[in-house]
């Protein structure tokens, strides 16, 4: 999608009737879509021929599908598998899914409350760091084109995407033999950084350093705080964190979220809501991020998806295509893109080898 | 092949030409043999050429999503020279324990492929060092407040002037533009206001964050490729740009689906621990000695799961029989296979459910995951010898590609352990120049090189 975003021509491959089984992930459903598949979609034309290959690896190779055979026709093409684990190794044949790769790679171990039980990231970000690793290899890789003349295979997976971003987590295990734990929403080594409940939502406040900390306690009226020895510096507060959270959240439990962040106001301590969902769509940053990006769709009319995360100023965002309906692009790809004539489409649309949209 | 030419001679044109000359006389630092950057295919010692290599790349960026970053453009070839302070440098050179002799861990993990030069750019003549490297880079990454680097000198108009075939990228909280637009960027901060900690938490308790930050991360992943969707079109334009990536904007973009509900069918999120709104069994269960994760994704493998367990009645039970009605039911299900997997240890499970064709996994420890071997086949732990701190190990590239093998990293650097050398090799300055600078306290060589 992001490189759709970026100018590409996506020719998305689907199987006849089910397609992208996101399809069929709802409710909620706007007509017959799914807005899962309708999230991440965009800027795409669908068509039946793999060029980017998420099955299980050797399955494309056996349909005449994979990197050594493509790349004897086409040594100019960028391969770019995305699996579970990896393409090679004792689990290349497990099938990739979110919740596993965010286990199996520690990501789960350090998410979740500090005395409580641990817990996936609420939307599949393992999932999600993949795809952005692949879509920068995959513009890495038309870099190096241009040098060498010369395509190749890239091989990008949930395990080592997630595993890499674990960076100074996982530095801290192999260098110091240091396991990591859950920290609910606090910090290991500054206190106080963290969400705190209020009378009516959360609030999280990262101060960072004494100054910080002064304010906060301005702010909440504990001007006593700040002349406790036991909190004097970050260092004695996560010394004698438990005692002084203790204090602060049963202060902050006393005013709402609206009125903290508006008596922070002007101090220099990092603070913010824990947005709802609905919450995070009525920020005026994120309105003028232009993050709210509408469309309309053949069949589902209007619909809004979470816009494009980038801006570039030497181009402007352009007006999105919206995501296709399953084969809606089978006859254009093939006769615009693959310059078959219509005897031969005609032929493969009666074999079933290829489908159309009816619609289309 | 012709664009590719077109487009570096009008680059390497746009040059002052005495420095267009230098370039071409100047010898390399340490890493590579002498080559000009449109060249060879492959360099004198045959080593495959990396698809970054021969940009240079200005890091102004500190702490985490920055520097996350600019090293994957290292590990892709690029030569990175990361602009430091003077004395404190990095922020996360400070951030521990724990450390590894004088280096914290936290900048070790990464920081690799980088040469630091430190330079004080409050100083006149530490900006102008900088403002001339930014004449001769291909890339500039930067995480300052927006308008700060423009009182120095060194935004993007004042940059760009000079050389418009810059690529500068900013990374800041919220954007470079709006009403957050001056709010310092945290990741705990980003978390909470862009929902992600909203979504995060066990189903009946509080919201948490994820346990490294993602947000940051995300943001950097964004970058690393945005900066060459930008490489790509100076090819086409000739002309750089400046990108705006932010903390809040890579979040939102990555609540996909969820945000997606919530616009089109005003479904609000809530939290769900290690389970799925819409399908059951698919989340983690305690066991006797750990945790294990399973996604039963459809009916064949619920009764596998059930096989498994040694619970075949429940393939009987009409209350279970597909998943719309699992997902109903789902309180009670739950219960009886939670008390059932607890009665046998992880592994013991993983082993029952070989074979099966239900995805399993260990909820693993940080320990855990680096004694899995696909962790050892993938490389993910990339050890290099660090001039002070000895030995190190930190987490390896996550992407493989066959065009090009992973070289031997650099290692993380003092803080200006290449002040001299960019300033001699990069920029060309001479002897006389160099002394006066580094007399000046404007720039500052690390005392061990």
């Amino acid at each position: 999608m992001i490189l759709g975003d970026l100018g590409a021509e996506v020719i998305k491959v689907e199987r006849p009737g089910v397609g992208d089984d996101t399809r069929a992930w709802g409710p909620p459903f706007l007509g017959s879509e799914s807005v899962y598949f309708l999230s991440i979609n965009r800027n795409k034309k669908v068509s039946i021929k793999m060029l980017i290959g998420s099955c299980v690896v050797w399955k494309l190779q056996e349909m005449g599908l994979g990197f050594d055979q493509l790349g004897k026709v086409n040594p100019q093409l960028i391969y770019c598998s995305i699996s579970g684990y990896g393409q090679t190794g004792p689990q290349a044949q497990s099938p990739g899914y979110d919740s596993i790769a965010s286990a199996v790679s520690g990501m789960m171990h350090i998410t979740g409350p500090e005395d409580g039980e641990p817990v996936r990231p609420g939307v599949a970000m393992t999932d999600l760091a993949t795809g952005l690793y692949a879509h920068g290899a995959i513009m890495a890789a038309l870099l190096q084109l241009q040098k060498t003349g010369r395509g190749g295979h890239i091989d990008c997976n949930l395990l080592s995407s997630q595993v890499s971003c674990l960076s100074h987590i996982a530095a801290n295990y192999l260098n110091a033999g240091k396991e990591a734990k859950r920290w609910g929403t606090a910090h290991e080594s500054i206190v106080p950084y963290q969400g705190f409940r209020t009378k009516d939502g959360h609030i999280v406040v990262a101060a960072g350093n004494d100054k910080q900390f002064v304010q906060v306690c301005q702010v909440l009226e504990l001007i006593e705080l700040t002349q406790d020895p036991n909190y004097k510096s970050n260092k004695l507060r996560v010394k004698n964190r438990k005692k002084l959270l203790q204090t602060l959240s049963q202060r902050f439990l006393q005013e709402k979220t609206a009125d903290w962040l508006r008596r922070f106001e002007g101090s220099s301590v990092p603070v913010g809501p824990i947005n709802s969902i609905r919450e995070v769509f009525s920020e005026p940053q994120v309105k003028h991020n232009t993050l709210i990006q509408e469309m309309k769709h053949p069949t589902a009319g209007r619909i809004s998806v979470p816009g494009p995360a980038v801006r570039f100023s030497s181009f402007p965002p352009s007006g999105p295509t919206p995501p296709p309906l399953i084969g809606q692009h089978t006859v254009q790809v093939l006769r615009h893109t693959l310059s078959y004539d219509d005897n031969l489409i005609r032929t493969l649309l009666e074999s079933g080898a290829v489908v159309q949209n009816e619609a289309f």
